[in-house]
């Protein structure tokens, strides 16, 4: 775009062009619209996680690594356990109920008690055999979890990554999910929990809530995730044969590789994959930033699909609890119950959730696990985000710094070199006028005329 | 799509975790320069003063780094960034040769000797200020 050229031959004077350019300049400053950032509550908010990846992205931090490190940390059964675990001792403590002593649970503890409680149940029972029957289970499950996550995303038939499951475990127990049950609970956890901060379900009509449904249900039950990149849709489903996620080797193997031990890694392999589909079917350059976006709807369907791949968990909890004295009948108000919530509550399916949004006591076990892992989630990023923005901090000042300093030392210099020039200059004056002196000494060195 | 299960309210924490990276932030903006030695301050006559014109072609000659052209433009129209900096420097270093006042106080405790003579003889006064003493100084 040119510049517009100078009019050379204005017919205002200078003061009078001073004037108009004055009067211009009041003009416009007032009229420049002033940007009122409005006072949001807490629930209008942007959500803590939207934001850290809004920093990242400004820093041009990729979040899929720190994405990837929460995945490995998730599936790590010793987490988990603490983290499954924890639910129960943070309700039994918000009933006022110490599961290692039975006899000095309270009815009303106050929030500094809960907290001490929650912390002894918690400990009590991930040093029990509780703990380590759970962590056992956890060890030889955890595939099968990863397993699950990738179907409820991707749904379909799953392509043979899922089918009929029968859990045993020790002391007996046995539990049966079949694929179909699972894709229904997909197409209600979608609207269970988000790390975005959304109007609450009340604001939300039933119809939006139905169509929500209905979409998300045909999209798992095509077997395919819809993506926009660059205004043209992709569509992104399970390849022929996803359980190569699992195995080491890359897809299309004749003979099946070594078995993979950590989903994390698997779930790596997903990110990659999607990032090849985006690839072939849209463009190069948008193939990692179709891994990272991929990477953050992952990790929020994780967190969202967590209650309902972790049900049999609960379930086996619940089987071992009565083996270290946790008394658990079938009426939560039965005052011989020990934890203070029913079994039923607690395992509510996603969809008996949404059927009953007003029943606290189905939500409570689904709140406490997600916000645990979102917990974790931040920790992860906000820990690298402090680091990331001191160095950057640090950097800034010595670079400035060292480039202030630069500038002053050559400033100082060009002025001793111009002085050092004058000096010079007045000393070869000097140095000529004695040698011109010298000559004519005898013509000036008058004395006595001599004749 | 709404959410039945709120994010809990420990969790909330946008606005504390922008305060604090803000706050870290801010530290970069603390220069603290060493305090000078008298000497050094009493070298301060050496000084050349501002000078609007030195100032200016020392930013002109910055532009080449920050990608701003310093000459005329392609297409023959005169720089008006040039013009633009010099005006904009000479009219800061204008306001603070002519415009700009430092107000100076002087902290109390500055030794003084006085000689003097009275019919009894000579006598010598020695003491120290004992309260701040207000100055006026010009930029130069």
């Amino acid at each position: 775009m040119a510049l517009q050229t100078v009019n050379l031959d204005s017919p205002l004077t200078d003061a009078q062009a001073e004037l108009t350019a004055k009067l211009g300049a009041i003009k416009n400053l007032l009229s420049i619209p002033k940007i009122k950032f409005p006072k949001l509550g807490k629930d209008k908010q942007i959500s803590l996680f939207d934001y850290i990846i809004k920093v990242l992205e400004i820093l041009g931090i990729d979040a899929k690594a720190l994405i990837e490190s929460f995945i490995y940390q998730f599936f790590d059964e010793d987490k988990l356990t603490k983290n499954v675990l924890s639910i129960f001792a943070n309700m039994a403590a918000d009933n006022g109920k110490n599961l290692q002593y039975p006899a000095q649970s309270s009815s009303n503890p106050n929030p500094s008690q809960k907290k001490q409680l929650s912390r002894d149940n918690l400990t009590y029972l991930y040093n029990s055999q509780v703990g380590s029957a759970l962590k056992t289970f956890l060890r030889a499950q955890k595939i099968l979890l990863a397993k699950k996550v990738i179907f409820l995303i991707f749904g379909g038939d799953g392509n043979g990554l899922i089918e009929d499951i029968n859990y045993t475990g020790n002391p007996p127990f046995s539990y049966q999910e079949n694929p179909d049950d699972l894709k229904k609970e997909a197409s209600c956890g979608t609207e269970l929990f988000s790390l975005t901060n959304l109007d609450s379900i009340t604001e939300i009509s039933q119809s939006d809530l139905e169509y929500n449904r209905i979409k998300v249900l045909q999209n798992v039950q095509n077997g395919n995730v819809e993506y926009t990149i660059s205004c043209q849709g992709v569509q992104i489903s399970l390849p022929t044969d996803p359980l190569y996620f699992f195995q080491e080797g890359g897809p299309n193997q004749l003979i099946a590789g070594a078995p993979i031990e950590n989903p994390g890694r698997s779930i790596s392999l997903l990110f990659n994959y999607v990032g090849d589909q985006v690839q072939k079917q849209n463009k190069e350059t948008n193939a990692n930033a179709a891994a990272t976006a991929f990477a953050k709807n992952f990790v929020e369907k994780l967190i969202q699909y967590a209650p309902i791949i972790l049900r049999p968990v609960f379930e086996y909890v619940f089987q071992l609890l009565p083996s270290i004295g946790i008394n658990i009948p079938t009426n939560p108000s039965n005052s011989s119950n020990d934890l203070g919530f029913s079994q039923a509550d607690f395992t509510s399916t996603a969809c008996d959730i949404l059927n009953n949004p007003q029943n606290q006591k189905k939500k409570d076990s689904s709140y406490n696990l997600c916000n645990i892992l979102l917990k974790m989630l931040l920790n992860i990023l906000i820990t690298y985000l402090i680091k990331e923005i001191t160095k950057l901090a640090t950097l800034y000042i010595t670079t400035k710094v060292v480039e202030k300093m630069k500038r002053k030392n050559r400033k100082i210099a060009e002025r001793f070199a111009m002085m050092e020039k004058i000096r010079n200059k007045v000393i070869n004056k000097i140095t000529k006028l004695n040698a011109l002196l010298t000559k004519i000494q005898p013509i000036l060195d008058l004395g006595v005329p001599k004749v | 799509m709404g959410a039945i299960i709120p994010i809990a309210d420990m969790l909330n924490l946008a606005e504390e975790v922008a305060e604090l990276f803000t706050l870290m932030l801010d530290d970069v903006n603390l220069e603290i320069l060493p305090p000078l030695t008298i000497p050094q301050i009493q070298a301060g006559r050496i000084r050349p003063g501002l000078n609007s014109a030195i100032i200016t072609s020392s930013m002109v000659a910055r532009f080449p780094k920050l990608g701003i052209p310093s000459g005329p433009l392609a297409n023959g129209t005169p720089n008006v960034m040039v013009a633009y900096t010099e005006a904009l420097i000479e009219e800061i270093v204008s306001a603070i040769q002519d415009d700009m006042r430092v107000e100076v106080a002087v902290d109390p405790g500055i030794l003084l000797q006085a000689y003097g003579a009275n019919a009894g003889g000579p006598v010598v006064a020695i003491g120290a200020t004992s309260s701040p003493h207000l100055g006026i100084g010009i930029a130069r």
